[in-house]
């Protein structure tokens, strides 16, 4: 891995990534801190394995399917982009961690989201943030030349597009609402639901533009 | 003063396009904070926990994993807190290794 380091070596690296060594010593860790919290009372075993059930629930899916509802009900579209928490509300996506809001990807503009402070994401929509979202490399590069990480992740916006990036806090969160793949009228919203990637509701892909999209549909489970 | 963690617009190298997997003692550390954080518990809010590697020092900073740093922040702002100490962690990770040690050895 030539652009990760070995854990706890000095970090100039944009990752930090845990060894072997690293994740038992993590393991143990959190191990330790469950036990000491066990004996006081504050925390039992179940309700660890019931809160990581919790977090493993969300992924692409539900990001998906409020997309394909923007894209086959403009009313809907409206009402999601005027308050994002409401929209996901109305399709039975309870956005716990924060105010959402939604931005419209449109011929000529184009939506990226990052977090430059930490690693804030619309994670009860997405789950957790991939591994690059939290890399130093992108919290610092994606707000100073987004064109060129854009061209990195393989998206060639067309000559003039306006680049809107987000820089998402602990209040709120942003999800990119892709454009509609050509092609696709009279598509039920359950087949254009699996269309939509999470990198395209990032705003790192574009949607019908790659066959990289429809692979990545394939690869991930949620 | 800019903090070290507040790195928007610095320079740096290509985005390292990963997608490692999430493990168990990630998801460990992301559900413990997350129960502490609830409104029976009430122990560690999401602020919190950010001050607490947002403060922790840069040496800790660049040094930590992701799932580690969150993990530090959460045994530093109990500490603070009163609710445990790191002494109290220390013992019950020193006899967690010692089991896991005697585990390899017999197993």
């Amino acid at each position: 891995m030539a652009h990760t380091e070995h854990a706890h070596d000095h970090g100039h690296e944009p990752l930090v990534i845990e060894d072997d060594a690293g994740n038992l010593e993590g393991l143990h860790l959190i191990e330790a801190v469950q036990a000491v919290l066990a004996r006081k009372g504050l925390i039992s075993a179940g309700e660890i394995m019931l809160e990581i059930q919790a977090i493993e629930a969300p992924g692409r899916h539900l990001g998906a399917r409020i997309v394909a509802r923007a894209w086959s009900d403009p009313a809907y579209k409206q009402r999601l982009l005027e308050n994002g928490k409401n929209g996901a509300a109305e399709l039975g996506i309870k956005v716990g961690e924060a105010q959402l809001e939604v931005v419209e990807n449109a011929p000529g503009v184009h939506n990226l989201v990052v977090c430059t402070l930490c690693s804030c994401y619309p994670r009860s929509i997405l789950g957790q943030p991939p591994s690059w979202y939290i890399s130093k490399a992108y919290r610092a590069r994606a707000v100073r030349e987004p064109a060129r990480v854009l061209e990195e992740f393989g998206v060639d916006l067309p000559e003039g597009t306006v680049i809107r990036v987000h820089d998402s806090n602990a209040d709120l969160r942003y999800l990119v609402l892709p454009e509609r793949p050509k092609g696709t009228e009279g598509m039920s919203e359950e087949a254009l639901a699996e269309l939509v990637t999470r990198d395209s509701m990032i705003g790192v892909a574009r949607l019908g533009t790659e066959a990289a999209s429809s692979s990545q549909t394939a690869r991930e489970p949620n | 003063m800019r903090g070290y963690h507040d790195i928007g617009g610095n320079a740096a190298g290509p985005v390292p396009k990963l997608e490692l997997p999430w493990l168990f003692w990630e998801k460990k550390v992301e559900a413990i904070r997350n129960l502490l954080g609830d409104g029976t518990r009430r122990l560690i809010s999401l602020d919190e926990l950010r001050h607490g590697f947002e403060s922790f020092g840069v040496e800790k900073y660049k040094r930590y994993s992701f799932y580690r740093r969150r993990l530090e922040a959460v045994i530093d702002t109990l500490e603070v807190k009163g609710v445990l100490t790191r002494g109290e962690v220390d013992a019950e990770l020193a006899r967690i290794r010692r089991e896991w040690e005697d585990g390899e050895s017999h197993g």
